[in-house]
C-alpha cells in the first residue's frame, strides 16, 4: 500500500514534471501546388501559425486563407471569393499529434522521420489527415516540414466544369515551418 | 480491492491536468497571434457597377481591356430592329500602378470623345484589429471632343472640347450578397450650347448590385442630377437609370445593360442624358472586361 502510494506520486510528478515545452512559429511557410497539362498553380503562405508541444508532441496550426499570395491577383481575388469562400471560412486549421513523438530527442540537434496525424478544417469541413514529415532540432528550436496531397472536393470546395480541367484533382501542399522556444 | 479503485481514481486525477494542459495549446495559438485586419474584397465584380464607376479597382500590373456597346432604342421599330441597327462603342485600356492607383485611356462613338481617368482609393473597408465601415475611392476624368466644329462662323479654342468629372466614390459591401455604393459627382463643361445650360453640373449617384450565385450578380445604377431644370435648359435632360447583370467567367466579366444613356463616359451620361424610361428610350447594351496579368 505504501510503495504503491509512493509510485503513484512518482508517474505523476514525472508525467507532468517531464521536458515539455512550447515552440511557435508566426511565420510559417506553406505552399500548395496544382499541375495540370494546362497550367500550373502555384500559392505561398508565409503566415502560418503554429505551435509544437515537446512533450505530448501535439501540433496547432492555423493559417489565414488570405494569405495565400498567387502570381496572377485575380487568380486570388476568384480563390478567396468563389473557390474557398474566405469570408465564410477565414481561416484553416489542423490539431493533431506527431504519434512517434517518443522518438525525438528535443535536447539534442538532428533529424528525426515522423508520421503526424490529426484533424484537418478547411472551408469548414473537418477531415482525418495523416502525413509523413522531418523534424529537425536545431538550436533553440526546430524545423519541421512535410509534403502531401489534398483533394479540394474533399473540403465542400465545389470547382465548376468550366475550368476544371485547369485545376488538378489532388493538390500538392509542401510545408516548411521553422519554430522558436517559447518563453 | 478497494485500495485498487482509490488508486486508480488518484491516478486520473494525477493525469488530468496534463489533459487540459493540451486543449489549451489551440487558444495558446490564436492569443499569441492576435486579432488581425481583415480586408473587405470584391464589393463589386468589377471596375465599373454599370455605366459608371465602383470603387473596385485594378491591381498592380493588372491591364483590363473594356468594350462597352450600346444599341439603339428599344421604341425605334422593327425597321430599327429595335435599336440593334444602331451601334455604339466605347473602348479602354486600364491599368493598375499600384493596388491603390488605376488609370485608363479609351476612345468612345459618342461625340468621338478620347478620355482618361485616374482612380485612387485612399480607404478600404475593413474589421477585425483596423475597422473602417466604407471603402473611399476618387475618380477624375477628362473627355476630349474630336468632332468636327459644326459653326464655321464661331471661333474655337482646343479648351472647348474639353469636359471635366470629379468623383467621390463611397462603397459599403454589406454581405456576400450586397454592396451600396454612393458617388457624389461634379461634371464641368467648358463649353455648352447655351447660356441657359449650366457649365457646372452636380449630381449624386447611387449603385447597388445583388449576387445571385458566385459568380451572376444583379446591378442598378442612377445618378440624380441637379440641374435647373428642364424648361430652362436647351435640350431636355434626364436622370440616367440602368440595372443589368454581372456574369464573372475565369478571367472575363461581362455585364448586360439595360439603360436610358447612350453614351457611356461620365460627361456623356451625367451631362446629356436625352432618353426618357417611361417613353422606352432605353438601351439595350453590354460591356466586356478582360483581364491580363502584365506585371507577376
Amino acid at each position: 500500500m505504501k510503495y504503491t502510494f509512493l509510485s503513484l506520486i512518482f508517474a505523476s510528478a514525472f508525467s507532468l514534471a517531464g521536458a515539455q515545452q512550447n515552440y511557435m512559429t508566426r511565420d510559417g511557410y506553406i505552399k500548395f501546388f496544382s499541375h495540370t497539362p494546362i497550367e500550373d498553380i502555384t500559392a505561398e503562405n508565409k503566415a502560418v501559425g503554429s505551435i509544437i508541444n515537446s512533450g505530448t508532441g501535439e501540433i496547432v496550426i492555423t493559417l489565414k486563407m488570405t494569405d495565400f499570395q498567387f502570381e496572377k491577383k485575380l487568380m486570388q481575388e476568384h480563390f478567396n471569393e468563389n473557390y474557398v469562400e474566405s469570408e465564410k471560412f477565414p481561416k484553416a486549421t489542423f490539431k493533431g499529434f506527431i504519434t512517434d513523438n517518443n522518438k525525438i530527442d528535443y535536447s539534442e540537434k538532428g533529424v528525426y522521420e515522423v508520421m503526424v496525424k490529426g484533424d484537418m478544417t478547411i472551408h469548414g469541413v473537418t477531415r482525418q489527415v495523416s502525413a509523413a514529415g522531418t523534424v529537425e532540432v536545431i538550436k533553440d528550436g526546430i524545423i519541421a516540414k512535410t509534403s502531401f496531397k489534398l483533394n479540394p472536393e474533399d473540403y465542400d470546395i465545389s470547382i465548376p466544369g468550366v475550368v476544371r480541367n485547369k485545376i488538378a484533382n489532388e493538390m500538392e501542399i509542401s510545408a516548411d515551418m521553422k519554430y522558436e522556444v517559447m518563453d | 480491492m478497494k485500495t485498487d479503485r482509490i488508486m486508480l481514481t488518484l491516478l486520473c486525477i494525477a493525469l488530468l491536468p496534463v489533459s487540459l494542459y493540451s486543449q489549451d495549446l489551440d487558444a495558446l495559438l490564436d492569443s499569441q497571434l492576435g486579432e488581425e485586419t481583415s480586408y473587405t474584397s470584391a464589393t463589386f465584380k468589377s471596375t465599373r457597377i454599370l455605366n459608371g464607376h465602383s470603387i473596385e479597382r485594378m491591381q498592380e500590373g493588372q491591364l483590363d481591356f473594356r468594350i462597352h456597346h450600346r444599341f439603339g432604342r428599344l421604341n425605334s421599330g422593327a425597321y430599327e430592329l429595335w435599336g440593334l441597327d444602331q451601334a455604339n462603342i466605347h473602348f479602354s485600356l486600364e491599368y493598375g500602378i499600384k493596388d491603390w492607383l488605376m488609370v485608363g485611356l479609351g476612345r468612345g462613338t459618342y461625340e468621338k470623345t478620347y478620355d482618361g481617368f485616374i482612380k485612387l482609393s485612399p480607404l478600404r473597408q475593413s474589421s477585425g484589429a483596423k475597422t473602417m465601415p466604407v471603402s473611399v475611392s476618387l475618380m477624375s476624368g477628362i473627355y476630349l471632343n474630336s468632332l468636327k466644329w459644326a459653326d464655321d462662323s464661331r471661333q474655337y479654342i482646343f479648351a472647348h472640347r474639353l469636359e471635366f468629372v470629379n468623383q467621390v466614390l463611397i462603397a459599403r459591401k454589406f454581405n456576400q450578397s450586397f454592396s451600396l455604393q454612393l458617388m457624389p459627382t461634379q461634371l464641368h463643361r467648358n463649353l455648352v450650347i447655351s447660356e441657359l445650360d449650366p457649365n457646372d453640373l452636380y449630381s449624386l449617384g447611387a449603385g447597388a448590385r445583388v449576387k445571385l450565385t458566385s459568380r451572376l450578380s444583379v446591378n442598378a445604377e442612377y445618378y440624380y442630377v441637379f440641374n435647373p431644370g428642364n424648361e430652362f435648359l436647351t435640350t431636355p435632360l434626364y436622370n440616367p437609370l440602368s440595372i443589368g447583370f454581372d456574369l464573372e467567367t475565369g478571367g472575363h466579366v461581362f455585364s448586360l445593360i439595360f439603360t436610358n444613356s447612350l453614351a457611356m463616359t461620365e460627361h456623356g451620361f451625367i451631362g446629356n442624358t436625352t432618353g426618357n424610361w417611361l417613353d422606352g428610350d432605353i438601351h439595350f447594351g453590354f460591356n466586356i472586361s478582360r483581364v491580363f496579368a502584365v506585371k507577376q
